[in-house]
């Protein structure tokens, strides 16, 4: 054979490669019958077990059918702290980097079952150490919030703080993802204390900065502060830049301890090439921060 | 059989079959329309375009009043040249059926001959551009080398599926990419024929009149022939003048085609060099979109270099790529073998820089073209731009690279066998490419592992609000839409066109019954607006690209699943 028909056969199995691995991809997998199936074997999963999507692309299909995964609750959780057992659902994996990133330090949990539902894999997973969250602070009811020590008074679910602006339970979009937490609504120079008392184990959360029009036109960093039981135990500063920063700190764990979060916001608006700094649209700060209590043996969600 | 004249079918295959390519191409581009959405900046152009041609109509009707008062209608989008536009719109007013009826905007009477919905007329002329580009590409290759590497050349172009996605619009990209090899191949002629210098002169016009790449063109082509002329000087001993450093073909180019951009841009005519320093300004100065890349979003300046290469590799079948890239390293092998048996037989001149048509260094030229779009994407202080579609004129040079290298590996095989040997090297580019639409701008090629695969990547999923004509159909009669990244204008169309209900009008996701969400990484807030507007998040629809969302209808009101 020469060399120029050795090239050929070499071009032509190249072409029945990509024929062939196109036949296979350029196709759709997902149909009625696979989101029938699913929501078959997933449709009684308990209320606070997340069902998860391994690969983006896939969550909207899985929200049409099932509930747990339409939950604003669950969207808008930026990791597994506070969780004891889960669902993932995907097409071509059941476990992502996405999801090594938010064990947010806590081990690789077992998978206790593999199920398949239409060309739908399925994992269920558990923790060996279950935790539950023993307090939200997205949840207003449970928070007692400041600014600039002049007292917020809860309405409708949100707190008004006068000339103070408000503090809001939201889900905004921090770093191109829905996340869960409390909107800070609040002008130049305030600084917003909440405060709670709970029993648990760690306190976990993040701040960032929402959204994302707002962060192209503005930088302004926040200062926070973390006091437990009356000591502060960490200070830092977060700008934008830095996504959705994680924040934990070890709490006692032997009884019900006050547990306050300060943010400092200097700058809330945004700059305009035209007018200037303007303070809508707002540069918006906005927290997570659960109170986790660790299971001794496992438990239950 | 006389060797220096071949018989006349022969001679006249390439043309035959530029001819079929041609007409192929754009029934399959004019039916296929219909199933693409309006994007957001077709519904820019068809507007400028209404506007355009109610001007040629009156330049007709009434020549002097229309010269006098032509910047009211020239205002409207002046950040792109007029040409195409002009087009849209005379298309428009040939073809266009008359809007139905309670549809406002003007023009409401149809065109001349209404065979065609309005989009459908608008889009034409950039549809003829896509497939005389694809004619030419076979002419061209199949007089190189034969009819099979021609259809090689032709699909290796059409059958990209971001191409083929862009060539049903109104809209520039590919026109620009046709449009730069014409005036690459004109100026190949004029280096040793002066009688193309007008050509020359009138397709760099030409280029100018459709959209701002083709400025980048002079410089390439002068880069090209430096390296031609530095040959000729340091192997041939040819005396260096400065009627050789700017022979006729640089005058033709940088005063002729000027010249004739400016004659096809009205909106410049007025104030010519301010108001072209004003579009300069306004494309260096251009808003950044937004890239996803490897799951990153980029919006701000420098993108990665490697960006245009990987997003090349990504789109372009593998087949298409690996031909097109060998084609063009054997272009550049042929030079070299002709510069070591050519000698001229005259000496160059001002108007004949180039003597003998072996010394062009056209392999060089093409691979300078195959390169330099992606190079200035890469540029780390050019402003983010679009997508794959701001190199699309590096493309027809990788078509007529991938015909080459067909022509070399299937030289020596009985003619039926090439043709099966074109089939196989097409076949994966015209699957991914019909699997695609009409969402080719999602689509990725099949090493990539499709939709899913880049979707995994973190690629973008496509951007300008188009991907919503399966779900037209479906939309209530009346009520509020949030309609999210569908511009206004291209809901317009649809009015006009009687494919959305009239009494169904855009609001904020807070007012609205019903929203549509385009998934976009930089988008996620949109979409969380529409949830927290709602109070839930379960779409009613999800329309994808082999199970990529690419359009996600939601409804107000409870949503158990």
């Amino acid at each position: 054979m020469t060399q120029r028909r050795r090239w050929l056969v070499a071009f032509l199995l190249l072409a029945a490669v990509e024929f062939a691995v196109g036949l296979w991809v350029h196709r759709r997998r997902i149909d009625d019958g696979d989101l029938d199936a699913l929501a078959d074997t997933l449709g009684e999963v308990p209320a606070g077990v997340p069902v998860l999507a391994a690969e983006a692309f896939v969550a909207p299909h899985l929200r049409t059918r099932l509930a747990s995964t339409a939950d604003l609750r669950w969207i808008g959780r930026p990791d597994l702290r506070g969780v004891t057992e889960f669902y993932v659902v995907g097409l071509a994996t059941t476990w992502t980097r996405t999801l090594d990133a938010m064990l947010a330090g806590r081990p690789r949990p077992e998978r206790i079952a593999s199920y398949r539902a239409g060309d739908f894999r399925i994992a269920r997973y558990r923790f060996a150490r279950g935790e539950r969250i023993a307090l939200d602070f997205a949840d207003a009811k449970v928070t007692d919030a400041r600014a600039d020590e002049h007292p917020c008074r809860l309405r409708s679910g949100r707190f008004d703080c006068g000339v103070f602006g408000r503090i809001v339970p939201t889900l905004a979009e921090i770093d191109y993802a829905p996340i869960r937490c409390l909107g800070l609504d609040v002008p130049d120079g305030t600084t917003v204390a909440l405060r709670a008392e709970a029993r648990g184990d760690l306190l976990r959360g993040h701040v960032g900065f929402s959204d994302f029009n707002a962060r192209l036109r503005s930088d302004g960093a926040v200062r926070v502060e973390i006091v437990i039981d009356g000591e502060t135990v960490g200070r830092f500063v977060v700008t934008d830049v830095e996504g959705l920063r994680p924040f934990e700190v070890a709490l006692p764990g032997d009884g019900p301890v006050p547990v306050e979060i300060r943010i400092a916001v200097p700058s809330a608006g945004t700059f305009d090439p035209k007018d200037g700094y303007v303070p809508r649209p707002a540069h918006r700060p906005c927290l997570d921060a659960r109170v986790v209590e660790i299971l001794d043996g496992g438990g239950s969600p | 059989m006389n060797e220096r004249h071949p018989p006349r079918r022969t001679r006249r295959a390439p043309s035959a079959a530029a001819v079929a390519v041609f007409t192929v191409v754009l029934a399959v581009l004019a039916v296929g329309g219909r199933d693409v959405g309006i994007t957001r900046d077709e519904g820019v152009y068809m507007e400028a375009g209404r506007r355009y041609g109610a001007w040629v109509a009156r330049l007709v009707r009434d020549p002097r009043g229309a010269l006098a008062d032509r910047d009211r209608a020239f205002a409207f989008n002046w950040e792109h040249p007029d040409l195409l536009k002009t087009a849209f719109g005379v298309s428009a007013r040939l073809f266009a059926q008359p809007p139905v009826a309670g549809a406002d905007g003007p023009h409401d009477r149809g065109g001349l001959v209404p065979l065609l919905p309005e989009s459908a007329a608008m889009r034409l002329p950039a549809q003829v551009i896509a497939a005389f580009g694809a004619a030419l590409l076979c002419f061209v290759a199949a007089r190189r080398s034969s009819v099979v590497a021609g259809v090689v050349a032709a699909g290796a172009f059409v059958l990209l599926p971001r191409v083929h996605f862009h060539a049903h619009l109104a809209a520039f990209d590919v026109p620009v990419a046709v449009a730069i090899l014409v005036v690459v191949l004109c100026y190949l002629r004029a280096l040793s024929d002066p009688r193309a210098l007008p050509a020359l002169a009138v397709a760099l016009g030409l280029a100018i009149g459709v959209k701002l790449n083709a400025l980048f063109v002079g410089p390439v082509l002068y880069l090209h022939y430096l390296a031609v002329l530095a040959r000729q000087v340091l192997r041939d001993g040819v005396r260096l003048r400065l009627g050789l450093v700017f022979p006729a073909w640089t005058w033709a180019a940088a005063l002729g085609g000027p010249l004739v951009g400016l004659a096809l841009w009205p909106w410049l005519w007025r104030a010519p060099f301010e108001r072209f320093a004003a579009f300069v300004r306004f494309h260096a100065a251009h808003p950044w979109y937004n890239m996803e890349y490897f799951g990153q979003n980029y919006n701000l300046p420098p993108l990665p270099v490697s960006y245009p290469f990987v997003m090349t590799a990504v789109t372009v079948p593998a087949t298409v790529l690996v031909l097109g890239i060998a084609g063009l390293w054997l272009g550049l092998r042929d030079d070299r073998r002709a510069a070591a048996a050519d000698v001229p037989h005259s000496g160059p001149t001002f108007f004949v820089p180039v003597p003998d048509r072996h010394g062009r260094r056209e392999g060089l030229l093409y691979a300078m073209s195959a390169l330099w779009p992606l190079v200035l994407i890469a540029w780390p202080t050019v402003p983010i731009f679009g997508g794959t579609k701001h190199w699309f004129p590096a493309y027809p040079f990788l078509a007529l690279g991938a015909a080459r290298a067909f022509a070399a590996l299937v030289a020596g095989l009985p003619p039926l066998w090439r043709a099966a040997a074109a089939c196989a090297a097409l076949a994966p580019a015209a699957l991914t490419t019909a699997s695609g639409h009409p969402f080719g701008l999602s689509q990725y090629t099949a090493l990539t592992g499709g939709a899913r695969g880049a979707a995994r990547l973190g690629f973008g999923r496509g951007f300008w609000g188009h991907a919503v004509v399966p779900l037209l159909g479906s939309l209530p009669e009346r009520g509020r839409i949030y309609p999210h990244d569908l511009h206004e204008l291209a809901r317009r169309t649809y009015v006009r066109e009687g494919r959305w209900p009239e009494d169904l009008v855009p609001a904020p996701p807070a007012r609205a019954d019903l929203a549509l969400y385009f998934p976009e990484r930089h988008m996620t807030t949109h979409e969380i607006d529409v949830w927290n507007a709602f109070g839930h998040a379960r779409p009613t629809d999800v329309l994808s690209l082999h199970d990529v969302p690419v359009c996600l209808r939601y409804d107000r009101g409870p949503q158990d699943p």
